[in-house]
């Protein structure tokens, strides 16, 4: 409820900021210098940072058996329900008229081809931190994909959350670009796991909890939240998991395969994860994930 | 301050551990055999996890054994502890069970069916990892299979290392559990 209130102030402030043309002050944060016109992407590297990141979870609506990246099945948030689009290379529904420009810019700063600011149930808080040639392989990835016709029913969100306006607001509160992208040149033991788990997994959007306008409280890192659909996401630091009784090795198998320690098994939005995502990553780089966040996420 | 946010880590963590533990206690009549009949499987996934980790040695019989309890719980054992609208006390079951009772029932036949290839597997050669015939690597996460479509069926499974089944098995175990139990909303 409290949310609520807050989210109406501010939705109203920012209708009030673009009402009289200062719009300068919702602007996005400029994306991030990348120089990507050099590099060369490769589709199977792509494919692998997809599963990495997601892609395929949201942008898939797999129960009613629909295009891969043609489009997701309703999320439903306290702000609204949320339908990830279309991502296949189709012209008129899909992003068939995109330049890797555009992708760069939506993935790195929430912004549309057409300026708009995306509602951040797009992770791009995340994906900002993609390194430059992740991103290009990524674009090659998704330009694979067979064009699908057809896209999902466009949000459905209640006054204020679909003002869009709002949304460069909340970025200003909540959205920092970082100085430096991808892994560290000299990457250490966790740098492999601390960039998945940071940038592409986005494991923070759900076990991190979120402030009352839906900015991630960066102090409670990993402590437990909520994923999209409002499910309760456990508390994921070295503590919590420790005293939990998992150990790396637990956690490595438990990402490649489902199954936890104690012979139960992942659901929730956690089946979607491994289902899509982190069963197809490499055992070392599921390695690393478990050893980030049992020994370095939380230092 | 800091010990606080620690002591509300390390509870929440352990709320998140027993949560199932005891959240089958209480429970009557038909809920109460299912939530046996899910602990008889998961007791028999436990230990399959463990010799498929290697942390037991291998033993084809008793993984034959684990994989028949697991394939006599699966089908119509499973369906039949689902009568229409049973969700009362501790019940996780959520009303998605019957609203969408043939996909439901399918899954549950799956079950028996991928821990009837885990059986016909045990004998196998095994493989290193997950035992996925192209798990994991750099290429196999192509998207243009969109998922599970294109990998092997029961028949299949039945001739590859037994991983590769058991795998199936925890799979249609997840991908019930997604939909069809209750996640602390």
């Amino acid at each position: 409820m409290k949310r609520r209130v807050v989210w109406v102030i501010a939705a109203c402030a920012a209708a009030v900021v673009t009402g009289v043309g200062a719009s300068r002050i919702v602007d996005a944060p400029a994306p991030s210098s990348r120089e990507l016109a050099q590099l060369e992407g490769d589709v199977n590297r792509g494919a692998y940072v997809a599963r990495l990141s997601g892609c395929i979870g949201c942008h898939t609506d797999a129960k009613s058996g629909g295009a891969v990246l043609g489009g997701g099945a309703a999320i439903k948030t306290p702000f609204g329900t949320f339908f990830a689009p279309n991502i296949t290379p189709h012209d008129v529904d899909g992003i068939g008229q995109w330049s890797l420009e555009d992708f760069a810019t939506s993935l790195t700063a929430g912004v549309s081809p057409s300026g708009q600011h995306y509602f951040p149930a797009f992770p791009y808080p995340f994906y900002t931190h993609l390194s430059d040639q992740d991103l290009v392989d990524l674009w090659a990835a998704v330009r694979s994909v067979p064009p699908a016709a057809g896209k999902p029913p466009p949000h459905d969100l209640p006054f204020p959350y679909n003002l869009r306006e709002a949304v460069g607001i909340w970025k200003l509160l909540n959205f920092r670009p970082p100085d430096v992208v991808g892994e560290p040149a000299a990457a250490g033991p966790t740098d492999r796991g601390r960039y998945i788990v940071d940038g592409p997994a986005h494991c923070g959007s759900c076990h991190t909890p979120r402030d009352i306008l839906g900015g991630r409280d960066l102090g409670l890192k990993f402590q437990g939240g909520e994923s999209a659909g409002g499910e309760k996401a456990p508390a994921i630091t070295a503590v919590a998991l420790s005293a939990a009784g998992w150990t790396a090795d637990d956690l490595a198998y438990a990402l490649g395969t489902g199954i936890k320690p104690d012979g139960d098994v992942f659901g929730g939005s956690m089946a979607e994860v491994i289902r899509d995502g982190s069963q197809f990553w490499s055992d070392s780089d599921r390695g690393a994930v478990a050893n980030y966040l049992l020994e370095g996420s939380d230092k | 301050m800091k010990s606080k946010k620690l002591r509300a880590a390390v509870a929440s963590a352990s709320l998140f551990l027993t949560a199932a533990a005891v959240a089958h206690t209480g429970a009557t009549g038909v809920v109460k055999d299912r939530m046996d009949l899910m602990d008889r499987i998961g007791d028999a996934n436990e230990e399959l996890a463990k010799i498929m980790r290697g942390r037991v040695d291998y033993d084809a019989d008793r993984v034959r054994e684990l994989a028949e309890i697991i394939a006599s719980h699966g089908g119509e054992a499973m369906t039949q502890v689902f009568p229409a609208g049973s969700i009362s006390g501790p019940s996780e079951a959520v009303p998605a069970i019957w609203d969408e009772w043939e996909r439901f029932s399918s899954l549950a036949a799956e079950l028996a069916d991928y821990a009837e290839a885990l059986v016909a597997a045990a004998d196998n050669p095994r493989v290193k990892g997950r035992g996925m015939p192209s798990g994991g690597g750099m290429a196999s996460g192509g998207m243009m299979d969109g998922g599970m479509s294109t990998l092997p069926g029961p028949v299949e499974l039945s001739t590859l290392p037994p991983d590769a089944a058991f795998l199936r098995v925890a799979q249609t175990c997840s991908t019930c559990h997604q939909d069809y139990r209750k996640s602390g909303r």
